[in-house]
């Protein structure tokens, strides 16, 4: 029984990779209905199929395959031609075979598969199949062997006009094999001569007809001539065989254990020279390397897996569209880990959708624009830098910038100011948003706005990137670069609390070194949070021995240390570590079933001295350090401009103003926080300044610039009298060279910006108000107030360097 | 002999427990963990088990005991679950025992134990009660 199982798993196995490439054929055929070796590809296909069921008793399967068959005869013998709607239903006879293969598998039977819809279509097309009797005489293609089949079985081919409204006929089930086989063997050099004899034999045993017997032996005379297309699959066949993944993944653990092993003697010769032994440790050596280059080749896989699908796909959802689409392929022999195969399945077929959806013109709107009526999508695939590069381009509309701006703004993401100063990539850039579509309409294909940012997330998650471009009117492309493979990836090594973790090389920004205390001072406290100064943004910092070991003393600040800035997803921070090592390339393996649900670590890896460790996530790291502020990615700001500009989910700086009320500026306009006496600050020309690291610095009260509220003579009670403080906060605003200091009277805190808590301004001078906790407080118009101290501090004139 | 199972039996303390041998797929010495930082008390760490990396649960932690002062004889008992597998610490082994006798009741002194859960069926063996492990238990610890 177990057997039978293990046969018919293999069968379904081989059934689907044999589909695939029915819906290539049938996709093809539909372009070129009269190329009569892709019907064989199909036919042949289904045939098999057929012909396996017999073997299994899937009658079900067999039936619908039957009655497949017999459409596929008609088209092949030029009974009827091959239009879409039949390609159609024939691809739903694919999809039906595929459910029954799903079936097969799981439960090694084929009940519970509805297959009536589509037996029920076929049946109504081959009912509109011209009579065979008039059809036949152009058929014989080998006439010595037709001839007898006609003559000297007369009831086969009145025979296989009724097999379908089968009611006058028999009641033997077993008619329609039959029937089949005789029309069959008038085209030996496309039936395959395999099932063919298995096919035929079933039908002598049971009508015993001598005739037909005849005809079998005739067939199979007729086979040398006909080898040349069933010889090349024979011979394919011959050098693979299948193995299940599992046993690849064993040889590759034990290849990478014997590297290991190697590497310990190695490392040991290396002390303990002997020559003896040394030139057959170097074979092993060169050996081990090989082997392990070798067996990680078995994990690729060529991309056609996953293209394959594609054409099928693009046609389906083009017709659902009403879009023309020419569907190009290139690179599909380029090879890529299966995992990442799997993985990347979903995000390029969303590519897709959204190329024939959104990109691609209707044929009306194309002509009337002066481009061919039918589309082009290609999609082609390359090696590149140790990358594999996807790239999926269409010749359609392009990106509409105004449209992504009129919907940002109609979301709350941007202010109309804010929509106006973005480039065009930035604009973009906005596509990657959750829940962001530009899709007037919803449509049964895209439009629902749950995309791209999944397409990102998931070609992230794989280490990978997206990018894209997009000239309006011409066309967008998407690149997708996906690393080799995630089995071995760059890494470097960091020491925390006496042990090794590993730090994903993608994730590494820079690695900063602190071997003198007396830097520290770079870095800053914003209520709970630590950041370091890196040239003009705050970094937020995380203590690495903090998250590990929460409970532990915390590490002073000033012993010489590491920052690894480390990008998670959109965001940055340092990751501060005790010591940093290499930078290796290490075989990854995943977390078990007991520490999966671990937040900070993606997997384990050993090391080269034999030890298990851990590889740390970057991402993880953030959430639980609670610095990945929310999960919703934020636009990323690339320009001084955008320092300026309110980005709607930045963050954001609480202080106390001088008059006490709480106000805001944006974290990213921050350099540096610091604090100095009142009794530096010096005045030239009515301007107050401050000599501050070399230089001479203007320094301001945000509240002299804002119009006092108040009724004069009122007493504000919240006053910070900052004369009677020591020390007094300043945030120091820069701009390419420029600086400014701020006198506050109390840093608070950092917060996110929320847009959706945005209020109108007070007064001029005021962004917007809003509440965060429980307290009312201004997001300062920074730039004006600079301005009004320095007009030109944010010209590009001023700028003493680029970036 | 109508309970013949064959345990593998091991010491925890004073207390002898056992498992199914069915379940066990080796016995290797203990060596030194790899800690995993922010799990579950009860997880050891991970080791190296010929190039599979293996999680360890310490059993002592499990049932509340303090760490072991000495651990010469600790071994990992590498147990089979499913298509995973993860290691028992325990203090030293015993051996296969295939001659315990089900006890119908159990002992008093065992109910008072705060640790019940971990137990399943309570066995006797010559002079000594052998108390059988429930590993599910074990692994909701683990996974908690």
């Amino acid at each position: 029984m177990d057997d039978q199982l293990d046969i018919l798993k293999e069968f379904a196995a081989e059934t689907r990779e044999n589909l695939v490439e029915v819906e290539q054929s049938l996709v093809k055929l539909e372009e070129n209905p009269s190329d009569l070796n892709l019907i064989g590809v199909i036919f042949r296909a289904v045939h098999t199929v057929k012909g396996t069921c017999g073997f299994f008793g899937l009658k079900a399967l067999e039936k619908v395959t039957h009655t497949g068959e017999n459409l596929l005869s008609a088209l092949r013998d030029g009974r009827i031609q091959l239009t879409p709607p039949i390609a159609t239903v024939l691809l739903e006879l694919v999809d039906v075979i595929r459910q029954f293969m799903d079936r097969i598998e799981e439960t090694g039977n084929e009940s519970g598969v509805d297959c009536t819809d589509v037996t029920g279509k076929l049946a109504e097309i081959i009912a509109t199949i011209p009579a065979p009797a008039t059809s036949m005489p152009p058929k014989p293609v080998a006439p010595a062997i037709a001839a007898p089949a006609a003559v000297t079985n007369p009831p086969a081919p009145a025979a296989a006009k009724p097999q379908v409204t089968a009611p006058p006929q028999t009641p033997k089930t077993t008619i329609p094999p039959k029937v089949q086989a005789a029309p069959k063997v008038t085209q030996p050099p496309r039936a395959e001569p395999a099932p063919k004899v298995t096919a035929a034999p079933k039908s002598v045993a049971i009508t015993a007809g001598p005739a037909n017997l005849q005809v079998t032996e005739e067939a199979a005379h007729s086979k040398p001539h006909s080898t040349p297309p069933a010889a090349a699959p024979m011979h394919e066949s011959e050098q693979t065989v299948r193995v299940s993944t599992g046993l690849l993944d064993q040889l590759i653990t034990l290849v990478g254990e014997l590297v290991l092993a190697r590497n310990q003697i190695v490392l040991h010769l290396g002390n303990h020279p002997d020559p003896h032994v040394a030139p057959a440790v170097q074979r092993v050596s060169q050996i081990a390397s090989e082997l392990q280059e070798t067996v990680m080749k078995t994990r690729m896989q060529p991309l056609s897996t996953v293209f394959g699908r594609f054409p099928r796909f693009v046609r389906d959802t083009a017709h659902m569209c009403k879009k023309e689409i020419e569907f190009v392929v290139d690179g599909e022999q380029t090879e890529l880990d299966r995992n990442l195969i799997e993985a990347i399945k979903d995000p390029l077929t969303h590519i897709i959708r959204n190329c024939i959806d959104h990109g691609v013109e209707a044929p009306e709107v194309r002509e009337s624009i002066g481009k061919p009526r039918e589309g082009k999508i290609s999609i082609s695939a390359y090696h590149k830098g140790g990358f594999v590069n996807i790239e999926i381009a269409d010749d359609g509309c392009g990106i509409d910038n105004e449209k992504i701006k009129a919907k940002a703004i109609k979301m709350g993401l941007l202010t109309p100011h804010q929509a106006s100063q973005l480039s065009n990539r930035e604009i973009q850039e906005l596509i990657f948003l959750p829940g962001f579509s530009t899709a007037s309409q919803v449509t049964n294909v895209s439009g629902r706005g749950v995309g791209m940012d999944v397409v990102r997330n998931k070609i992230e998650a794989i280490g990978g990137i997206v990018e894209f471009q997009s000239a309006q009117g011409e066309g967008t492309m998407f690149k997708l670069k996906i690393p080799l493979t995630l089995a071995i990836i760059p890494a470097l090594i960091v020491q925390c609390c006496g042990e090794s973790y590993a730090i994903p090389q993608g994730n590494l920004q820079e690695l900063l070194l602190f071997r003198n205390p007396e830097e520290s001072h770079d870095i800053e406290v914003i209520g709970n949070t630590y950041y370091h100064r890196q040239r003009e943004h705050l970094l937020p910092l995380i203590y690495l021995s903090k998250i590990l070991y929460p409970d532990s003393p915390q590490q002073p600040l000033n012993t010489p240390h590491h920052i690894a800035v480390l990008q998670a997803g959109d965001y940055a921070y340092g990751l501060v570590i005790e010591k940093a090592g290499d930078s290796q390339e290490i075989v990854v393996n995943p977390l078990d079933f007991l520490t999966k649900d671990n937040p900070i670590f993606t997997g384990t890896l050993i090391m080269g001295n034999g030890r298990a460790a851990l590889i740390l996530d970057p991402v993880g790291l953030a959430q639980v350090a609670h610095i990945a502020f929310d999960n919703t990615p934020q636009v990323q700001i690339l320009t001084h401009e955008d320092l300026l500009s309110n980005d709607p989910r930045q963050r954001l700086l609480m202080f106390h103003s001088t008059l006490g009320g709480r106000m805001a500026i944006p974290l990213s306009a921050v350099a540096r926080l610091e604090e100095i006496e009142l009794s530096h600050i010096e005045y030239i020309g009515g301007q107050s300044v401050i000599q501050y690291r070399g230089t001479i610095m203007p320094v301001i009260d945000i509240n002299h610039f804002l119009p006092e509220r108040r009724e004069s003579g009122r007493a504000n009670q919240n006053a910070i009298d900052i004369t009677q403080i020591e020390k007094v906060p300043m945030i120091v605003h820069a701009y390419g060279d420029n600086q400014i200091g701020l006198i506050v009277a109390q840093i608070l805190d950092t917060v996110q910006d929320d847009p959706l808590v945005h209020c109108k301004p007070s007064r001029q001078g005021i962004l917007y108000t809003f509440v965060h906790k429980g307290f009312v407080a201004e997001c300062v118009d920074l730039r004006s107030i600079v301005e009004q101290v320095e007009p030109l501090f944010y010209s590009e004139s001023s700028h003493g360097q680029s970036y | 002999m109508a309970n013949h199972i064959e345990f593998c039996a091991f010491w925890i303390g004073q207390a002898l427990f056992g498992i199914d041998v069915m379940q066990v797929q080796e016995i290797v010495s203990a060596q030194r963990e790899t800690p995993i930082p922010q799990s579950s008390p009860v997880i050891r760490g991970l080791i190296n088990l010929r190039g599979q990396v293996v999680t360890v649960i310490d059993l002592r932690t499990c049932l509340n005991l303090p760490a072991c002062t000495d651990d010469e004889n600790a071994v990992y008992i590498v147990i089979r679950y499913g298509k995973e597998r993860f290691c028992l610490r325990v203090d030293r082994m015993m051996g296969v025992l295939d001659d315990c006798l089900e006890m119908v009741e159990r002992p008093n002194e065992l109910n008072e134990k705060q640790d019940m859960p971990l137990i399943g069926r309570v066995y006797r063996h010559v002079h000594n009660l052998l108390l059988e492990l429930n590993i599910e238990q074990v692994l909701a610890m683990a996974k908690g």
